[in-house]
């Protein structure tokens, strides 16, 4: 079979880039073969970019396989900084800013108790006490709360005497000597 | 132009149109790969140009606001100080304090003439007392005012939510009667500092505010936002006259650390009390 008839259809082949196939040198010669030693052009004429339709996978594939890499490695950089020491210093304020809370709205029950004692008001003084419980439940899980943070938590009663407008409501009622219920906390040892 | 097929000078002609050629192929074929060398490199280094510019323009941000977070603890550390220390009000929240800067045990005024209408109604104090009580106690709030409406400003500026702040100080460390035996370093006072300089209160205090959610750039690398935190410690220092009452007095070795140091929440433990203020959501 002669072989420049065979390649009659591939020299009329028309290239995406504008290219005619029969605008390259021939290849067939067996002198030139011999004088180069492996084919002059590849048998396919490249697009524009120069690159073929794998490599282009090959890339967009390494593309998006490092922008992955890089978005998983740089969130956990940056969880990894937000937990870093900061975050311990960062449970250290806010577990005391709760126990601050917890203690300013035990005063307020207690006054609300004291206040509801003097007008005979059972129910509120039932509510009062089941809110100080809360409170009491609060403040002791404040270490479950920030394990971080706090090592022990107590809910004592301190002589404190309450300062409020008024005063006959806070020193009747109770039997108690003047004072709060008062969360304390203990810290981790640093 | 055509050259004769078979002979020598053909075969010549040939081959060198042959190298001429491979040499523009093999040229055509470096541009190939480095025009998708550097098409490999702008894809791969685009969005990381652009993450990396987020995250230069972010973390400066958070730095800066941490440390607008602890100035304006240490400022209000010192209030809170300052402020226990004048009132004598060991324990409680103190008058004309930040946010509200409202009288103590009181609500927030609902108008700016609030304040001086309490007072005139003080009938049992005599007049001149009254006055005078009247204008310190407007010096105070108008000194609390100036002072909460800056730091607002100042952490507005540097993103945080200062709406949402949320605070707390300690019981004044003069109100500590017995020390728990568990705490081998607990601050005392009055305690010395130097020969001639005692620190005669102190109060730590602690803030927290979110930060974050209102920027678009921060929210790209926090998209919940994150708790800015401060803790200061505010002691009010005064000086003696003589050396022999000082020396009687125990060394300050609490009040020597900085308060993000270890202890400084060991010590603040050992106060009865706490006093929250601000948002009462606990950020």
């Amino acid at each position: 079979m002669n072989a420049s008839s065979s390649r009659a259809p591939a020299q009329q082949h028309r290239c995406r880039t504008g290219r005619r196939a029969s605008d390259v040198p021939q290849t067939a010669s067996p002198e030139r073969r011999k004088c180069l030693g492996r084919p002059v052009l590849p048998r396919r004429c490249r697009n524009a970019s120069g690159l073929a339709t794998l490599e282009w996978l090959l890339i967009v594939a390494a593309a998006g396989g490092f922008a992955a890499v890089m978005a998983a490695g740089l969130d956990q950089i940056i969880v990894d900084q937000g937990a870093q020491p900061a975050d311990v210093h960062g449970a250290d304020v806010t577990s005391r800013i709760a126990v601050a809370h917890i203690n300013d709205r035990a005063v307020a029950t207690l006054a609300a108790i004291h206040a509801a004692q003097v007008s005979v008001d059972a129910k509120a003084v039932t509510a009062g006490q089941a809110r100080l419980d809360r409170l009491r439940h609060e403040c002791e899980v404040l270490d479950e709360t920030y394990p971080s943070a706090i090592r022990l938590t107590e809910w004592r009663w301190q002589s404190i005497p309450i300062n409020v407008s008024s005063p006959d409501a806070v020193e009747s009622g109770t039997g108690r000597t003047a004072g709060r219920w008062t969360c304390t906390v203990k810290g981790r040892p640093r | 132009m055509r050259r004769p097929v078979g002979s020598a000078v053909g075969l010549a002609a040939d081959c060198r149109d042959a190298k001429a050629t491979a040499r523009v192929g093999h040229s055509l074929r470096q541009r190939d790969e480095r025009g998708g060398a550097v098409s490999l490199l702008v894809i791969l280094m685009t969005p990381t140009l652009a993450l990396a510019a987020i995250v230069a323009a972010a973390v400066p941000q958070r730095l800066a606001a941490q440390a607008a977070m602890e100035d304006t603890a240490a400022e209000l550390a010192v209030m809170a100080a300052v402020w226990r220390h004048a009132q004598g009000r060991p324990h409680d929240p103190v008058g004309w304090y930040f946010p509200d800067c409202t009288a103590p045990g009181s609500p927030p005024p609902a108008d700016a003439d609030s304040l001086d209408r309490e007072d005139i109604t003080d009938d049992l104090k005599p007049e001149t007392e009254r006055r005078s009580a009247t204008d310190q106690n407007a010096a105070l709030r108008h000194a609390c005012e100036a002072a909460t409406h800056s730091l607002l400003a100042s952490l507005g500026t540097r993103g945080i939510d200062a709406h949402r702040l949320s605070g707390a100080y300690t019981s004044a460390y003069s109100s500590i009667a017995t020390p728990a035996p568990d705490d081998a370093h607990l601050a005392h006072v009055p305690c010395r500092v130097a020969d001639s300089t005692i620190v005669a209160e102190a109060v730590q205090l602690g803030v927290a505010a979110p930060w974050g959610t209102q920027r678009w750039d921060t929210a790209q690398i926090w998209p919940r936002g994150i708790t800015i935190t401060g803790q200061s410690l505010g002691i009010v220092a005064q000086p003696v006259a003589g050396t022999d009452a000082t020396t009687a007095l125990p060394a300050c070795t609490a009040f020597r650390r900085t308060p993000n140091q270890p202890g400084s929440f060991a010590a603040s433990d050992s106060t009865p009390t706490r006093t929250a203020f601000g948002n009462p959501v606990v950020p």
